[in-house]
Parts: C-alpha cells; structure tokens; sequence
C-alpha cells in the first residue's frame, strides 16, 4: 500500500486579483497565498507519508520573472527529498513560456518529463510505472497522449498530462485528447493539469483534474486543493480532496427582498458573510457581495454606493477573516421608474436618454471627451482586463442602470427626501 | 385618481376623524388646524395612506404603534374605485373594510406606479420647497432649462445636482492634477512598478553568481594548501633560531650540576623552621624573668593592708541611719511653720462664732452641733415659703376678679328689655316668602294680558266684515260651518252645472260654423269634368309621344312635325304637360261623384245643430234662476249677525279665523281672571303681615301695594328680635358660668392658707436646736448655719496639724534613741556624739572599709595568676630543646654550627635544578613537539648566519603573494554567498505584485466611479436641454398665464431671452412692456414665478397623464392678500381637472377663500 499526492497549476508568486486594499482589510492574510498554499501541500505530503508528489503543469506563471520564486520552489522540493518524497513533474504552456524553469537546478528527488516524448519510469519497490510528457511550447496544439506506451501488465501505471481534454469553459484547448483514448492506454490512475476547477473525469480508470491550489481572483471561486491518492494491491483504493488554500473566494448574493430599513439590510450582509466565513474553515475569505431583489432601499443604496460600500466594509472589518473584494449592487426598485413616468415627462426623458446610450452602441469615449485623457494615463493591465471605456453590453446596461439610479436619486433627493 | 375620503382612525392626535372629499368636480380642498392641530399628522396620514406608514413615526404618540391606523378611498379617471385601510406593519399592511389583507399591488395603477420620492415630487410642494425653487431660479440666473425641468419633476435644486457631480468628477481624475485620488493613485502605481522592478532577481543573473562562486571556492582550495606549505618551512626555521641561545645554556647547567656532586637536599622550609625555634627559646627564658619580679614585689604590698571588716558587716544598718538622718533634718525644720499654721486656724473660728453666737466662747461651741443636722429641712421649708406666700396671693387676687366680673354681666343684663315674641310674624313672612317675587309676577301677567288682548283685537279688525267689540265677539251668533259648507257645495254644483251647457253651447257654435264653411267651399268648387274632354287630351298626348319615340329610338328628324304639334315650346315639354293634364282630367273625374252627396250630408248636420241650441238656451236660463235663489237665501242666512257675507268659500275661512280669535278672546279672559286672584292673595298677606307688626308694637305706615317693602320691614324686624334674644342668652350663660368659677376659686384660697399655718408650725420646730426664735426669717437661718458650719470646719483643721506636730516630736526621740544603740556596738568612741555627727563619721569609715576590702582581693588574684604562668614556662623551653635536636638529625650535623654550611649546599644544588628546568621549558615550547636530541641534530645542520635571510624570504612569499590571493578570493566568495544569500527565494518581488493588484483594482473601481459621474453629468446636461426644447413653449405659455394671475398683472407674460452666455434664460415682461429678468425680481415674486412653473407643468402633465391629488403645505403665507386670494383663484381654477388639497395653519387663507366667488369648487374641511 502507497499513498501520492496529485496537484496540478500551481503558479507559484501569481498575484491576486481584484482586491482593492482599504482600512482594516486583512492585508498580512493574503500575502504570498500561492506559497503559503504550496507550503501546505509540502506539509500535507510529509504528514501523509506519501510516496511521491504528481505536479502537473503550470508551476510558474509565464510572464513571472523573478527567479527568487525558483529558489523557493528549489528550496521546499529540498524538504521533500529530506523526507524520501519524489516528486514527478510535467511542464504545462506557462512553465515552456517561463524564464525560471529552465533555470531550475532541481535536486535528485525531481524528475521533469521530457518535452519531446512521453517517458516512462518505473518504480520497482512499488511496482508502479510512471508516464508523461512535458509542453515543449506555450501552445502543444497537437494529442499528446497518441505517443504514450500502453500501460504495462502487473504495474500501477499513472499518466501525468497536463490537458484541456476536449475544452474547458474559459481555458485555452492545449493537448487536446478524448476520454476514450485516456481509457484506451489502460492506466490505472491519469493526473490531469491545466483546469483550475476541481473535476473527477472519471472513475473507471481514475481520471482527475485537482484545480488549482489556491484560488486568485474571484472567478476561482470555492475550495481549492490537490488530491490524495491511495493505492492497495495494484489499484486505487481511496480518492480524497484536501483543500489547502489559505484565502478562499466567494459570491455572497443577498436577497434584500422586502428588506426596508438599513439596520435589516446591515444584519443581512452580516449573516451572509458570516456563513462564507464558516464555509471558509478558518480561512480568510476574499467576498464578492452581490445585493439582490427588489428592495425599496434601492434607491438609497445606489445612490450611496460608495458610502454602502464603505459600510459593509466596516461590517466584513469587524469580522476580521472577510477581505470584502467588491459590493455589486444588482437590486432592483419596487416599482420600477420606466412604468411610472408619464410620457413627456423629464422623468421619462431622463430614462429615454439613458436608454438611447445603452441601445445606440457608441464608445463612452465619444458620449465623454473627458474619458481619453483618462485613458491614455490608466496602465496597459488594467485596460488589457476589460477596458472600462469600452464595456461591453452586460457591463453597459449594468453602468446604464448605475447612472439612471444616481441620477433619479440626486434628482429627487434635493427635496429632502432620503436626508441623512 | 382623485382621493374620496381620508379616515383618520388612529392616527397623531386623531381618532375616527373623516375628512370628506368626495366632491362632484375635483376641487380645491383647503384643510385647516390652527397650530397643534395635527396638520402635519394629517399631511403624514395622507402620505401613509398612500405609501404605508413608515418604519419610524412620530405619529404614535397617542395611539401605540399596533393600533395606528389610516384609511380612505381612492377615485380613478376611469370611476374605479378602492377603499382600504392602512396598519403600521411591515408588510401585507394593507386591509378592507372588513379588516380583510388586500393585495399592495391594487394601489399601484391608482397611484400611476410611482414610488413615495418620486410621487412627493411630482406632486407636493411645501413652503420650504417653494422657498428653495424661487432661490434655485436665482442662482441659475433664469436659466430656462433647469426652471421648467426642476419645476417638471418638481424638484428645486438642479445647479447643484450638476455642481455636485461635476466637483465629484473633479475630486477623483484632472489631467494635470497630482492630489485628485485618481492621480494619486496611478503615482502609487508607477511607484510600486519601479520597486518590483529592483525585487527583480533574473535567472541568469542567479546563475552567473553561482558560476563565479564555485570557481573562486576551488581556487581559494588551492591556494591555502600552498600556502600551509610554505608556513611550514617558515616555522621550522624560525624555530632553530630561537632554540639555539637555549641550547648553549642548557649545556653549562648540566656541567656545574655534576661538579657539586651529592648533596643532602634540606627540605623546604627548613632554614625557617631553624631561626623560628631560636627565636621562641629566647622568648621563653626573658618571660620567666620578668614574671618573678613582679611577684616578689606583689607579696611586699599585700602584708601592708588589713581593712576594719566589721563595719563592712553593718553596712546596710549603717546606710539605713544615714538616710533616717537626712528625713530627721527636714522633720525638724518643719515644725515650727505647722504650728503657726495651726494658731491661724484656731483664731479663725473663734472669728466666726463671735458673729453670730457673741454669748458662746469656742470651749462651748460644741452645743450647737446638734443643730446643724437640721440643715435640709431648714432648706427645704425656706424654699416652700416663697411658694405658698404667692399661692395664697394669687388665689386671693383672682376671687376678687371673678366677683366684679359677675357684678358687670348682671347689671348688662339688668338693662335688657324682654322682648316681643316674633312668632307669628315669622309665619306669615314664610308664606309670603313662599310665594315668591309676586310684584313681579303680577306685574309680568299684566303686561301678557294687555298685549294678548291688543293683539287679539287688532286681529279681529284685520278680518272685517264685523264692527262689533272685541268682548261682543264671544257672544255673536254665527253660522255653522256645516251650512256654510252646504251652501258652497249647492251654489258650485249650480255654476258647474251652467258651465258645462255654456261649453256645450261654445262647441256647438263652433260646429255650425264648420259646417257652414264646407258647404260653401263645396257650392263655389268650380264646375264638373266631362268624359270627352278625357278622350282629346289622351289623343294629344298619344301623339306627342309618337313623334318623341320616332326621334330618339329610330333617330328619325322630326322637327316639322314637331312644329306643328309644339309651335310654342319644346317637344318633350309639352309631352310633358299633356301627360300631367291627362292624369288631372282623369282624378277629377274620379272625384266628381263624392261631391254632391257630401253637400246633402252636411246640410243635414247643419239643422241637427241649430235644435241643440235652443233646448241649451233654455236650460241655462233655468239655471240662471236657481243660482239667483241659492244667493238670497245665503245672504239671508248671515243677517242676523248684521254680516254682509262674501263667498261660502271665503267665509268658511272667515269662520276658521274668527273662532281662533274667539279662542284668544277666552284666553284672556282666563288670564285676566287668574291675576285678579292673585292680587287678592297679596292683598291678604300684606295686611296681615302689617297688623302683626302693629302688634308688636311697631307702628312704620307703608304705601302703595307692593308686598316688598313691606316683606323687607318685616324681615329687619325679625332680624332685629332675634337679635336681642341671642344677646340676653349669650349674659345669662355667661353669669351661670361665672358664678361657678367663683366657688372653685374661693375653695383654692382655703387651701393655700391651711398649708401656711402648717408650715409656721414645722419651722418653729426646725429652728429651736439652733437657738433661733420662729421669727427668724429663712435666709437669715440658712446663713447661721453656713457660718457656724465654717466655725466647726476650722476648728477641724487646727486639730490636724495638731496632730502632725506631735508625730514629729515622737520621730526625733526615737532615732535619737536608735543611733546611740548602734554607737555602742560598733563605734564605742562616738558614743556620745551627736546623732547625726555619729551617723556622718560611721558612714566616712563604712566607706574606707570597703575599698581596702577590694585592693587587697586584686593583689591575691594577679599573684595565683603570675604562679600558673611560670610553670607552663618551663614545660615550653623543654619542648624547644626537643625539636632542635630533631633539625640537627635532619641535616646531618652533630652541632648547631654546622647547620649553616649544610643549608648553604643545599640552596646551590636547588638553583641550579632549577635553571635547567626553565631552560628545558622554553626549548620545550620552541621545539613543538620536537625532541631536544633532534632539535640538537636539526642546529648542528643550519648555518646560524643564513638562517634569519631564509626566513625573511619564506615570510615575504606568505604575506606578500599568497595572503593576498587568499583574501581576495574570501572577498569574491563572500561577495558572492551575499549575493546568492540575497536570492534566497524571497517573495518580496510576488508581494509588490499583489500591492500592484491592490492598487489596480483601486484605480479600476475609481476609474468607474469617474465614468459614472462623468456619465451622469453629461445625460442630465442633454435632459435638461431636450426637455426645455420640446416643453418650453407649451409650459412657458401655461406659466405666463399663471404668473400674471397670480401677480396680479404686476406682470403680463414670462418670455425667453438669450443671456451674455448664450443661455436661454426666463424674462418677466410689464404691462408697459419693460422686461425684467429674475434678479430684479423680489424673492416673493421668484417664489410666485416657481408656483407658476409648479402649476403650468402640473396642468401640462394633465395632457399626457391622470390627474393626481396635488398636496400643498402652507405655501401661501409670505403671499399678500391680494396675491394669496389670486393665488387661490387659479387653484380653484385648475382643481376643476386637478384635485389640489391645501394644507394651511392660517385663518386668513380660509377666510380668504370662503369670500371668494368659487362656486362649488373649494371646500373647507377643519381638523
């Protein structure tokens, strides 16, 4: 009986993304989350005992540069060959594209697949074979598997391929390969790299993407970890997922629904969080509030987005393990404006103008000449990240309904209505 | 929508208030509360009732928050109607009539789906709004497109909604700003790019260091291995040339070493141990000289002292005495002042009894003692004296003020008359007073009766036809009304009679004349026609259409023919005529057979008729008569009564008046009766009243009628006997009382003269012992005794120091006696000294006796002492010899002197020993390990001259050459451990990138917000322009009207113009056509020109949308009358399409618009 670990997509030093730092956020929390996390599966290997460790592609990010994350990553494989763990990697597209792993000094407890064709190693004490392949290039377009051997007779065989398979949403297609040429090898086990969510492909043979190990923006929602395999006897016995993320990403939605006072719609964004934090085991929890529902607070919070912002800020401040990374404020009004407004009516004429710049498909840097000057300062990241002056229709119709709600509020609130 | 009724349940300070304002046009509704009221509760009402009641109120201040409640009903356009109630909860809030939950969503159409903020904006103003509108119009200067747009959603402020969002765009991004949070934070941004860039650590770099590392690691390797080498040659060298002096010297030691040949090697310490003992022995012998002096010379002074050791004995008799002696001395000086003090005592006393017992001398002073025990009861009678003097004073003097008292009351009582007894007069002044205020009363019904009276007779006048006198009235014999009835219905059945045949008779004129009239149309009709005439116009006829068909079917010409046939019009003309001319022939000749039968009928008809009318002639003259009689015999009927009647029907009226009169009449007549009575009853009372008076002896005359003067004598009279009554009770009571008081009074006195004569006797009995006489007042008796008491006190005190003078005499004796005893024992010699010489002289010789005592102890303690210490000094000089025999053995000398020679060789061959080893030492330390023989081998093969040459060149290629490579390659290796040290995997390059993260996220959500706001600013911009274009004229022209209304015609239009900015701005224009822009408006009139905006936009909004109930709050009291009630006016004006509900604290407002000529369009509800 042996046990290993399967990780896969490790980008090592990759940063987080999205989290704007403001007061009393858990800055120190997420500091080198990707480190800290490959610190936990180092701890997690010696602590099982595995045999050996499976990292299926994406060690680095591609355009990370700094040799430093080499060194750590040199220095926490070194803990692992004290322990008398192997470690079997496969380069993915962002390790053939990364300047740090071909500089690697690796010790003798690595062993890196060859690029130019699957190999195969085999480990006598514990009759296993190991196969697999490395990218040679940032783009492998071709199936990688149609080289790999037959999986030999009486061994535990593993393939290591770092894979889209036949495509994932929002993944490049690389190596691509069906499922039935993955079962025609006739492996026991193959660990699958390149998807970052979670995935048992299948069971029969054992067929796994384990995701990345820690999440770095908030459409890596949820736990993150690798997978511990053990095998009895020449097959696999057991399959668990252990999440060892130390920041975790969520959407919190709360349905604000016939919430009326701002004292009920506080208590509910507290609830909320709290249920993320304890759906976080401890971890800090970087939170995407999303407020939902007709409400007729709608008006006030759109109006005081910033200010409501700023309040649940304090609320995830107070709880200390909650980063609030954004507050998306998609409620809607009780009764809508649109149905109110008598035609003719400046009302109905502010709404009609907002809905001719939603519908009539001209850049914001047109309707606002103000907007370029801006634009030519923002750096190349952000614009190449969804360019804010250029959004596209969701984004549009979703700044629309900001700048309707503020307005109508700032219109309508010079009467006094919503004093503070 | 139109609101029915507002039901203010339980609401503020309301409960089950209705306000109704289901009217049948819309309507100006003015609700009014004074201050307090609740107008603002009922304005919240109104809104709850709409929209809920919110969350937080201060409406629940009478009605807890469960029990708030609103209701009311709602109208539409379209006559749909909704009546519902409103709780305070948070949701399904909404209820029917039968407390039912309604669904919120039926008010919504009602409410044109607005939200409360938008609703209070479209359709609210208040004063403060109002206020703010007209100040916003000046702060834009008039600009046209924010007034009709603010005016349009009905809010004020628009310049600042814009200046608000333009200074938020300005707050977060300027091109060229550096403190905007935009700016600043790209600042951060490139700041933290550049310290990423120098966390930087390249791959290749690190392996360069790696490369020059091991490089410089091997070279090091080799260096220090050639260079031990070298050292190694360098120190044997250096060695040799150090070891060579000690060699030499090594070799000397060893040689003079074995010339001193054997010698006997003295322990250490030896020599010291030798003079040690030398130096003890002497010691020894001068102690023991010196101790036998001393103790010859000891013995000597002893056999000189021997004390007298009997007085030693007796010391402590001998010091008791000597003490005794010094009380002895101060015993003696004493005496003499005791006694004086004793004679002053003595005199004293015999002072004091001489001033009150002059008779008595001291020796028999004793008598009186006896006496003195009577002390407190002298003082107890003394006190008691004083008490009963003034007891007996004051019962005597309060028995004399009691007698004149009663003396006075009875002769008050003596001078008061008895008088009458008012009895029966107080009787009848009870029925008078019973009856009331009878002048009055009579007074009242004679007014009544008088006015009934003449009321009754002008009435009777008024209704004629009778001259009689009002009291004749009752007596007058009229008809029944039963005849008179009979009578109307006889006369009218007779004149109906006679009109029915005169109509009959109208008719049958009118028929003759009708059958007349026919006959003669009949008879000048014309003549008949015939058969032939028929034939001869068909002919023609037949002939003109021959010749018509012969030209139009076969299109033949026929105009020849035509000619001849028409000469005088058209063909088909006369075709025409001859068509019709035939058709007329041929009716006529139809017609001609009715005509001569309906001449023999109507002739018939005609004398029928004529018949008729005679027979009716006839009858109505019969009627004519009856009706003649019927009329007599009425006026026949009222003659007796000398009435000359009118119509049966008029008269049955007469009689109805008369018998009414007739009624009042008796009326009167009862009343007149009544008050005759009672004036009778007042008569009777007030003579009574008088005669009683009269008896009673007063005599007052009275005038006139009326009870009341008398009534009130009456009274005071009364009033008067009573009285008197009470004061004679009041003495006689007093009198009784007094009387008894005296008795008790003089009982007291009794009393306190019998205590008196008690207190003489016990006096006179407690003065006796002393040997006063009674007379002897108390005090002087209380000083008596003080005086002798002193007199005994002093006596008491000469006797003490009597007394202590004698003790004195008797201690003197006795010591006296003591000491001389003691002399005779011990000191026979001063036997018969004085006592206290002898005591002085024992006491010297106690004393010499005790100190030759101690000295001669001290000299026998030091000689025991000087005897023991010559011993032990023999016993040590023995021990000396002993031990010095022992050192001589140690050296091997027979005698003392040859230990000097033995210590000396013994020292040389010790020195020499010791040099080698210090020798050997240092070679030992040069060698290193070496071993003396072959360092000596390695010296004999060097040439000590070159040797030093040598090491100076293996020093200089060490130091020189391969030092310095050494520390060059440390240095490189060093340099690069650091570097490579430095590389140690740190995340800081990562964590700058997260903060970039940071930071770009924080410039993503400001760049956002800008977009936002930028946004914004431009849509509202483009509204406000858009909205001025397509609303401006219409909403201008509803506005000019309004505004000139509402001034008054101050101003007659509002215009545009173009300001200096382009801009399009408001203009009032004057009826001298002057044109005034805004600033030069007066904030009222600004105020009246937003109210005009407020009211065109809501009548405008009429044309594409329901009406809504307009709510306004007290926008009228910065108005001046005049403008208030124009004001008021175009509201009614407007209320016609648009409910408007005014809110207002101001009577004026209401006052105002109740003097308005409105019609049925304002209506005043009060809360």
């Amino acid at each position: 009986m042996f046990r290993f670990l399967h990780a896969a997509d490790i980008h090592l030093d990759s940063p987080l993304k999205g989290l704007e730092a403001y007061q009393d956020a858990p800055v120190a929390q997420i500091r080198s989350a990707t480190r800290r996390a490959f610190d936990n599966l180092v701890d997690l290997a010696i602590r099982e005992e595995v045999a050996f460790v499976l990292l299926v592609g994406d060690l680095f990010d591609g355009d990370w540069r700094d040799y430093n994350t080499g060194i750590y990553f040199m220095n926490r494989v070194g803990r692992l060959r004290e322990a008398g763990i192997g470690v079997f990697i496969v380069s993915g597209n962002h390790d053939a594209a990364s300047q740090i792993s071909r500089a690697l000094h690796l010790p003798d407890n690595v062993r890196l697949f060859s690029h130019r064709r699957p190999e195969t190693i085999v480990l006598e004490n514990l009759n296993t074979a190991v196969h697999g392949q490395s990218f040679a290039s940032r783009s492998v377009s071709e199936d990688l598997t149609r080289n790999y051997p037959q999986g030999q007779q009486g061994l535990f065989n593993i393939g290591l391929l770092h894979t889209a398979l036949t495509g994932r949403p929002g993944h490049e297609p690389y190596a691509p390969c069906t499922l039935d040429a993955l079962k025609s090898k006739g492996y026991q086990y193959w660990a699958l790299g390149h998807v970052h969510q979670r995935e048992e492909v299948s069971r029969e043979p054992w067929i796994i993407f384990p995701g990345n190990i820690q999440g770095r923006h908030v459409r890596e929602a949820g736990p993150k970890g690798c997978t511990l395999v053990t095998v009895k006897e020449g097959r696999v016995s057991e399959v668990e997922h252990r999440d060892i993320d130390v920041l975790r990403w969520a959407v919190s939605r709360v349905d604000l629904s016939g919430c009326e006072t701002a004292g009920m719609c506080v208590d509910l964004v507290r609830q909320s969080l709290e249920r993320e934090i304890e759906q976080a085991e401890g971890r800090t929890v970087a939170v995407r509030l999303v407020l939902e529902g007709a409400t007729p607070l709608h008006g006030e919070l759109h109006q005081r987005s910033l200010h409501w912002a700023e309040e649940f800020r304090a609320v995830a401040a107070s709880l200390t393990e909650v980063w609030l990374e954004k507050v998306v404020f998609s409620t809607r009004r009780v009764v809508h404006h649109r149905r109110a407004a008598a035609e003719g009516s400046p009302v109905s004429l502010l709404i009609k103008t907002v809905e001719e710049i939603r519908s009539g498909g001209s850049s914001l840097l047109d309707l606002v000449p103000e907007f370029e000057q801006l634009r030519s300062k923002l750096p190349h990241e952000l614009l190449s990240d969804g360019d804010p002056f250029n959004p596209g229709e969701q984004e549009m119709a979703s700044l629309c309904e900001d700048v309707e709600e503020l307005l109508m509020g700032r219109v309508l609130r010079q009467e006094g209505h919503h004093e503070d | 929508m139109r609101i029915r009724r507002l039901d203010l349940k339980a609401f503020g300070p309301f409960s089950d208030l209705v306000l109704d304002f289901s009217t049948e046009r819309p309507g100006l509704h003015i609700v009014y509360g004074p201050n307090e009221a609740g107008k603002s509760s009922c304005l919240r009402a109104l809104k709850a009732l709409f929209f809920g009641i919110p969350t937080r109120t201060g409406d629940s201040f009478l009605h807890p928050y469960d029990q708030l409640m609103v209701g009311g009903s709602l109208c539409a356009e379209d006559g749909r109607e909704v009546t519902f109630y409103r709780r305070k909860k948070r949701k399904a809030d909404l209820f029917d009539q039968n407390d039912d939950p309604l669904d919120a969503k039926l008010l919504a159409p009602f409410l044109q789906w607005l939200e409360p903020d938008l609703f209070d904006s479209l359709y609210g103003i208040d004063h403060e709004a109002l206020v703010r509108g007209g100040q916003e119009i000046l702060n834009q200067k008039g600009d046209v497109g924010q007034a009709i747009f603010a005016a349009g959603v009905g809010i004020t402020s628009l310049k600042s909604v814009l200046d608000e969002l333009e200074n938020e765009g300005d707050e977060l991004f300027r091109p060229r700003g550096s403190t905007k949070a935009i700016n600043e934070t790209l600042f951060g941004y490139r700041d933290l790019q550049e310290q990423a860039k120098k966390a930087l650590l390249s791959s290749q770099e690190w392996q360069e260091h790696r490369r020059v590392l091991q490089k410089a690691e091997k070279e090091l390797k080799e260096t220090v291995a050639l260079r031990a080498e070298k050292d190694r040659g360098k120190r044997r060298l250096e060695r040799l040339n150090l070891a060579l002096p000690y060699l030499g010297q090594r070799k000397m030691v060893l040689e003079k070493l074995a010339e001193l040949g054997d010698v006997v090697l003295l322990p250490p310490g030896f020599s010291e141990s030798r003079t040690k003992l030398e130096r003890e022995r002497s010691e020894a012998v001068r102690d023991a000289d010196a101790a036998i002096s001393r103790l010859r010379d000891l013995r000597k002074r002893k056999e000189e002292i021997s004390p007298q050791l009997e007085l030693v004995h007796r010391a402590d008799e001998i010091e008791e005495m000597y003490q005794r002696l010094g009380q002895h001395r101060k015993a003696m000086a004493d005496r003499p002042r005791l006694d004086g003090i004793r004679i002053g005592h003595k005199t004293e006393a015999a002072t004091l009894l001489k001033q009150i017992r002059p008779d008595l001398t001291l020796d028999r002073v004793e008598t009186l003692r006896s006496g003195l025990a009577k002390k407190k009861t002298i003082q107890i009678l003394g006190n008691r004296y004083e008490a009963l003097i003034q007891t007996i004073g004051k019962a005597e003097r309060e028995v004399q003020k009691q007698e004149e008292e009663i003396k006075t009351d009875r002769e008050a009582l003596s001078r008061l008359v008895v008088g009458p007894d008012p009895h029966t007069l107080i009787q009848i002044l009870k029925r008078v007073q019973k009856a009331g205020d009878m002048d009055e009363d009579l007074r009242q019904r004679r007014r009544a009766l008088d006015s009934l009276r003449e009321t009754t007779g002008r009435l009777l006048d008024q209704l004629g036809l009778w001259g009689g006198h009002l009291d004749e009235a009752g007596k007058l014999s009229v008809p029944m009304l039963e005849t008179v009835n009979w009578f109307e219905q006889e006369i009218e059945s007779l004149n109906q009679k006679r009109d029915r045949l005169r109509t009959e008779k109208g008719e049958l004129d009118a028929e003759l004349r009708r059958l007349l009239t026919q006959l003669h149309e009949i008879q000048y009709g014309g003549g008949v026609p015939t058969e032939e005439e028929l034939l001869k116009v068909r002919s023609s006829r037949d002939l003109g259409w021959g010749l018509l068909k012969r030209q139009w079917v076969d299109g033949e010409d026929v105009a020849e023919e035509a000619g001849a046939f028409s000469p005088d019009s058209p063909l088909p003309e006369t075709y025409e005529n001859l068509v019709g001319l035939s058709d007329q022939t041929a009716d006529r000749l139809r017609r001609e057979a009715d005509r001569v039968q309906k001449q023999a009928s109507l002739k018939s008809q005609e004398e029928g008729v004529e018949d008729r009318r005679v027979d009716l002639d006839r009858e109505i003259g019969q009627l004519d008569a009856d009706i003649g009689d019927a009329e007599n015999r009425w006026h026949e009927l009222w003659s007796d009564c000398g009435i000359r009647p009118l119509s049966p029907r008029e008269m049955r009226q007469w009689l109805s008046e008369f018998e009414r009169i007739r009624y009042q009449i008796e009326e009167s007549d009862k009343a007149a009766r009544e008050t005759a009575a009672r004036e009778r009853v007042r008569q009777e009372l007030r003579d009574a009243l008088i005669a009683e008076m009269r008896g009673i002896g007063d005599s007052h005359e009275f005038a006139g009628l009326d009870m009341t003067p008398v009534q009130v004598h009456a009274e005071a009279l009364v009033e008067s006997i009573r009285d008197d009554q009470a004061r004679r009770e009041t003495l006689e009571a007093k009198i009784r009382e007094g009387l008894v008081s005296l008795k008790s009074l003089l009982h007291e006195r009794r009393t306190a003269q019998d205590d008196m004569k008690r207190w003489q006797d016990a006096w006179k009995d407690a003065l006796t012992p002393l040997g006063l006489d009674s007379g002897t007042r108390p005090e002087e008796a209380l000083e008596y005794i003080e005086t002798l008491k002193d007199c005994f006190d002093k006596l008491k005190e000469a006797d003490e120091f009597k007394i202590r003078i004698d003790g004195i005499d008797r201690d003197r004796q006795e010591f006296r006696n003591e000491v001389e005893n003691l002399a005779t024992q011990i000191a026979p010699d001063l036997r018969d000294q004085e006592a206290y010489q002898a005591v002085s002289v024992l006491q010297a010789r106690l004393n010499k006796a005790r100190e030759e005592k101690a000295l001669l102890q001290q000299y026998l303690e030091e000689i025991d002492t000087l005897e023991k210490k010559l011993l032990q000094n023999q016993t040590s000089l023995k021990d000396i010899k002993k031990r010095m025999a022992s050192l001589l053995q140690t050296a091997g000398c027979e005698k003392e002197e040859e230990l000097d020679e033995a210590e000396l060789r013994s020292n040389e061959h010790m020195t020499l020993k010791e040099k080698l080893a210090e020798v050997e030492s240092h070679l030992a330390k040069i060698a290193a390990g070496v071993s003396f023989s072959e360092l000596e081998d390695q010296a004999r093969d060097v040439d000590p001259n070159s040797l030093l040459g040598e090491i100076e060149k293996l020093s200089h290629e060490i130091e020189n050459r391969l030092d310095g490579e050494i520390r060059q390659l440390s240095e490189t290796i060093g340099q690069e451990k650091s570097q490579l040290a430095r590389m140690d995997g740190t995340g800081r390059a990562a964590e700058l990138a997260d903060e970039s993260q940071n930071v770009l996220a924080r410039l993503r959500r400001l760049s956002e917000q800008f977009i936002r706001v930028k946004l914004a600013s431009r849509i509202l911009r483009d509204v406000i322009e858009r909205y001025r274009l397509e609303h401006q004229d219409p909403v201008l022209k509803l506005a000019s009207r309004y505004f000139k209304d509402i001034t008054l015609g101050s101003f007659i239009a509002l215009r545009t113009d173009v300001d200096d900015h382009g801009q399009a701005v408001l203009i009032g224009v004057r009826p001298s056509g002057a044109w005034v822009n805004v600033e030069g408006m007066s904030d009222g009139t600004r105020d009246q020109l937003y109210l005009a905006l407020r009211l065109a936009t809501l009548e405008w909004r009429l044309e594409s949308s329901e009406p809504v109930p307009f709510t306004v709050d007290d926008v009228l009291i910065n108005f001046d009358d005049d403008r208030a009630r124009a004001t008021l006016k175009v509201m009614a004006k407007l209320a016609e399409r648009n409910q408007i509900i005014l809110f207002t604290h101001h009577r004026r407002i209401v006052d105002t618009a109740l003097k308005m000529d409105a019609g049925q369009r304002v209506f005043i509800h009060q809360i």
